[in-house]
């Protein structure tokens, strides 16, 4: 699929969460926002556990992540063979960098996205061959992420006070794709490619901070 | 591993446009396996408290295998000419020359808090280590203690075990790997949740030495 297709498909003009019937509704052009009230992930980190060496972390880890590990393996993938070795792939990347995570820069989750992300990134690359089709496709918001993970509902908020083009961008450089390749498919300067990124990311970081401060 | 704000951001987009589904059993099993596996050959690092796999570890017969014969004649000769110095020395030195005493490691180790107070022991059973409590507080909420031992300073320091103690815990053992021989410095900290190293900001509550 066409990246900025796809991205205006998601954003016709407005920012809107994919919502579940009776779920609150944001719309950006009526800058309303009506998100359920945030509230702290309860669950317990692991990895600090993996890197202290209990082996039951480790098993834990598989269980509440391999489902958003597989998921985000096929958002770079097709080929069921190639995420299932993505996943081994970002599984064992994990568990040998759990003494890096820091919880107080990032939820847990959002450190395991940013592995998987790492790793797929990678391995894509490293075939010099980046299949179109398996491409990562900008997606819409997903409500169960929105609520269960915090970083994500901050992250994703903060992009509200963008313009239509830098979340198009940011969202596709989360996505995979190079910044020179977003230039090609939405057909703008590489340098406004650029700009764009950084307004928007630095908006993400600050809101990200700024909850990370207040929590 | 590093990383910086720019890749956590973009981690945490990605993570809100994912929509999240169950891993497939056959998956799952492998994963599962695979966890298995790397939790049995996990080693503790001993400057970090980080976990190593053990593919980092190089075997031996394959570093045998990779080393040239002339290695070898070197290291040969570099170990006669060690011996020769290392007995001319023994030599003009007999008479003060006195044999070091081999390091014995206590058979306990007490934590003691600021007060001089004893809160936790470790003590070596039957080949193996267990930690018996003293008088601890008891904990309320998310709060660990967790147990530290170094073969040197607080740099060193490895988690060796982490515990809740929510009612009294006076007299209680819990078991203890300790992946570092000799022992020197002991540590007792309090914090809410599992730390994989010991930072300047945990709260050490009791050391022992």
């Amino acid at each position: 699929m066409n990246p900025t297709a796809a991205a205006n498909a998601f954003f016709p003009g407005t920012l809107a969460v994919a919502v579940s019937p009776g779920r609150p509704y944001v719309n950006a052009k009526d800058d309303v926002v009506s998100l359920p009230a945030v509230t702290k992930n309860e669950l317990e980190p692991l990895l600090p556990r993996v890197a202290c060496g209990d082996a039951s972390a480790v098993r834990e880890c598989v269980v509440r992540y391999g489902g958003l590990v597989h998921s985000l393996a096929r958002r770079f993938m097709k080929n069921e063979s190639d995420i299932e070795d993505a996943c081994q792939d970002i599984f064992l990347a994990l568990w040998k960098n759990a003494s890096a995570y820091d919880a107080t820069v990032a939820g847990e989750a959002t450190f395991v996205a940013m592995i998987s992300r790492r790793r797929m990134i990678d391995r894509l690359r490293s075939r010099r061959e980046w299949v179109e089709e398996e491409r990562a496709p900008v997606a819409a918001s997903d409500p169960d992420a929105l609520e269960r993970h915090i970083d994500a509902r901050i992250a994703y908020k903060s992009l509200e006070g963008c313009s239509e083009e830098q979340r198009n961008v940011v969202l596709l450089s989360a996505s995979g794709y190079s910044h020179s390749e977003i230039s090609e498919s939405m057909s703008i300067p590489l340098g406004t490619v650029k700009s764009h990124y950084k307004r928007a990311i630095e908006r993400v970081q600050n809101a990200l901070l700024n909850q990370r401060g207040s929590s | 591993m590093k990383y910086d704000s720019d890749e956590i951001s973009e981690a945490a987009l990605l993570l809100a446009t994912t929509k999240s589904a169950a891993l497939p059993k056959s998956l799952e099993a492998e994963l599962l396996k695979s966890a298995d596996e790397f939790g049995s050959e996990v080693r503790f690092s001993t400057t970090k408290g980080a976990a190593v796999g053990m593919d980092n570890v190089i075997p031996m017969a394959r570093a045998r295998a990779k080393t040239p014969t002339w290695v070898w004649g070197a290291w040969a000769a570099a170990a006669a000419v060690i011996f020769v110095g290392v007995h001319s020395w023994k030599g003009a030195a007999s008479t003060q020359a006195k044999l070091a005493a081999p390091v014995v490691e206590p058979s306990e180790w007490k934590l003691v808090n600021g007060a001089r107070e004893a809160v936790a022991t470790v003590a070596r059973a039957d080949g193996a280590r267990k930690g018996t409590l003293a008088v601890l507080v008891p904990l309320r909420g998310p709060s660990r203690y967790q147990i530290w031992v170094s073969p040197s300073d607080r740099e060193g320091a490895v988690s060796v075990g982490y515990f809740q103690c929510p009612e009294s815990c006076k007299g209680q053992s819990f078991p203890l790997t300790l992946p570092i021989e000799p022992i020197r410095s002991l540590w007792l900290t309090q914090s809410d949740g599992v730390s994989s190293s010991l930072k300047d900001e945990l709260t050490v509550l009791a050391t022992g030495n």
